[in-house]
C-alpha cells in the first residue's frame, strides 16, 4: 500500500486520505458483516424453519382474521 | 425481477450515493458496524419469518405452491434501497441550460445521445459529491448540485464525459448485471432442490425462504471479485473515453484529486481490497492515467 508521500505526490491530500481509509475499512466491514450474517443466520435457521413456522400456525387461531379480512 | 430492478436499476444511484451521507449517517449511529448488522439481520429474520407465516398461513393459502421466496427476499433486501431511491428521486431538478449545452457539446463529440440531466439537490457547503448514470428505468445522468461549486466547468465536463461514455457503453454495464444474475440463477437454482430435499422442506414453501437468502448471499459474495474486475474493466473504458473527449488530461486529475478527497473515497486501497471489492479504478491508477495521457 502507497504510503502519504505517494499519496502527496499525485496530488491527494494525505490528511483526508488518512481518514479515507479509516472509512473503507469501517464500511468493509459493516458490508463483510452485513453479508456474513444474512448468510450464517440464514444456514442456521433453514434446519429449524418449518417447525417454527408449523408450531406459529398451529398454536394461535387466524382463522377469524381471515373471515373479516374476506369480508 | 424485482431482485433485478430494485438491486441493479435504481439503487445504481444510490451505490454512489452511499458514498456522500447516507451510510455515513448509519455507520455514525453504528458505533459497532459488524454487531449492529449482525443484530438488524437476526432481527430482521426473526420478525419476518412470523409475518411471512401469517401471510402464508392465510392470504397464500390457495396457492400454497406458488414461488413467493424470490419475491419475499427481494422485498427484504430492497426495502431501504426502495425507501432511499424514492426520497432521492423527490430531490431531483432540472439541470441548468449552461451545463446541458456542454453536455450537449459533448455528446455530439462522444456521439451519444445526450439522455436527460438533473441535479441532486444537496447542501451546497456539503463535501465531496457524484455523478452517476441511470439507465435500466430512467435514462438519466444525475448530479449532485454541489459539484458546480466545487469543479471548474473543464473539471464538469470530465464528469459529463465520463457518465456519457457509459451511456454510450451500455453494454459493458449490461455485461456487469447479467455476471450478478448468472451465479444467482446457477449457484441457487441447482443447491436449492438439492438442500430443501436434505432438510425436507418445500423447495417453494416460506420455510425455505432462510436457505434462499443464505444461498443467494453466498452466490453474491463468491461471484463479486470477478464483478468487481469487469466493473473495473467498465470503468477503465469510461475514463478513457472522457480523456478522449475532454482532451483535458490536467483537468481529468485534478477532477479525480477533489472527488476522492472530498468523498473520502481510499486513493490507494491494497491490491488485496481493490482485487476483491474495488468497483473503479484506484484513485492513484485514474490520476497516472491522466499523466500518462497523449491525445490522439
Amino acid at each position: 500500500m502507497p504510503g502519504a508521500e505517494i499519496i502527496r505526490r499525485y496530488g491527494f491530500d494525505p490528511e483526508a486520505q488518512a481518514r479515507a481509509r479509516a472509512r473503507r475499512i469501517e464500511l468493509t466491514l459493516w458490508e463483510l458483516g452485513h453479508r456474513a450474517a444474512l448468510i450464517v443466520t440464514g444456514f442456521a435457521l433453514a434446519p429449524v424453519a418449518k417447525p417454527i413456522l408449523d408450531t406459529f400456525t398451529r398454536a394461535i387461531p387466524l382463522r377469524w382474521l381471515a373471515v373479516l379480512l374476506y369480508t | 425481477m424485482i431482485l433485478v430492478l430494485t438491486r441493479w436499476s435504481l439503487p445504481f444511484l444510490l451505490v454512489h450515493l452511499s458514498r456522500m451521507d447516507v451510510r455515513d449517517g448509519l455507520l455514525e449511529a453504528a458505533r459497532r458496524p459488524f454487531l449492529r448488522a449482525l443484530t438488524r439481520s437476526l432481527v430482521v429474520l426473526l420478525a419476518a419469518t412470523p409475518i411471512f407465516a401469517f401471510v402464508y398461513g392465510l392470504s397464500f393459502s390457495p396457492w400454497q405452491k406458488a414461488n413467493w421466496n424470490p419475491v419475499f427476499y427481494a422485498v427484504f433486501v430492497s426495502f431501504v434501497e426502495l425507501f432511499l431511491a424514492v426520497f432521492y428521486r423527490g430531490r431531483l431538478r432540472p439541470a441548468d441550460e449552461a451545463l446541458t449545452q456542454r453536455a450537449k457539446e459533448l455528446g455530439k463529440r462522444i456521439k451519444v445521445k445526450l439522455p436527460r440531466l438533473r441535479y441532486l439537490e444537496v447542501p451546497d457547503q456539503a463535501p465531496g459529491g457524484a455523478a452517476y448514470l441511470v439507465i435500466w428505468l430512467w435514462d438519466t445522468i444525475v448530479l449532485t448540485r454541489n459539484l458546480r461549486n466545487q469543479l471548474t466547468m473543464e473539471e464538469l465536463d470530465v464528469v459529463l464525459a465520463h457518465e456519457l461514455a457509459h451511456r454510450k457503453e451500455g453494454w459493458t454495464l449490461a455485461l456487469v448485471f447479467g455476471l450478478r444474475v448468472f451465479p444467482l440463477v446457477v449457484f441457487v437454482g441447482f443447491l436449492l432442490p438439492h438442500l430443501c430435499d436434505l432438510y425436507g422442506i418445500h423447495r417453494f414453501g416460506v420455510e425455505a425462504l432462510p436457505l434462499f437468502i443464505a444461498l443467494c448471499e453466498t452466490a453474491l459474495l463468491l461471484a463479486s471479485p470477478l464483478e468487481r474486475a469487469l466493473m473495473r474493466w467498465a470503468e477503465r473504458r469510461a475514463d478513457r473515453l472522457a480523456l478522449k473527449a475532454t482532451g483535458n488530461p490536467a483537468a481529468f486529475a485534478s477532477t479525480m484529486i477533489k472527488l476522492y478527497d472530498g468523498n473520502l473515497i481510499d486513493a490507494a486501497p491494497g491490491r488485496l481490497w481493490q482485487l476483491l471489492f474495488g468497483s473503479h479504478p484506484t484513485g492513484l491508477e485514474r490520476v497516472k492515467l491522466a499523466r500518462c495521457w497523449k491525445p490522439g
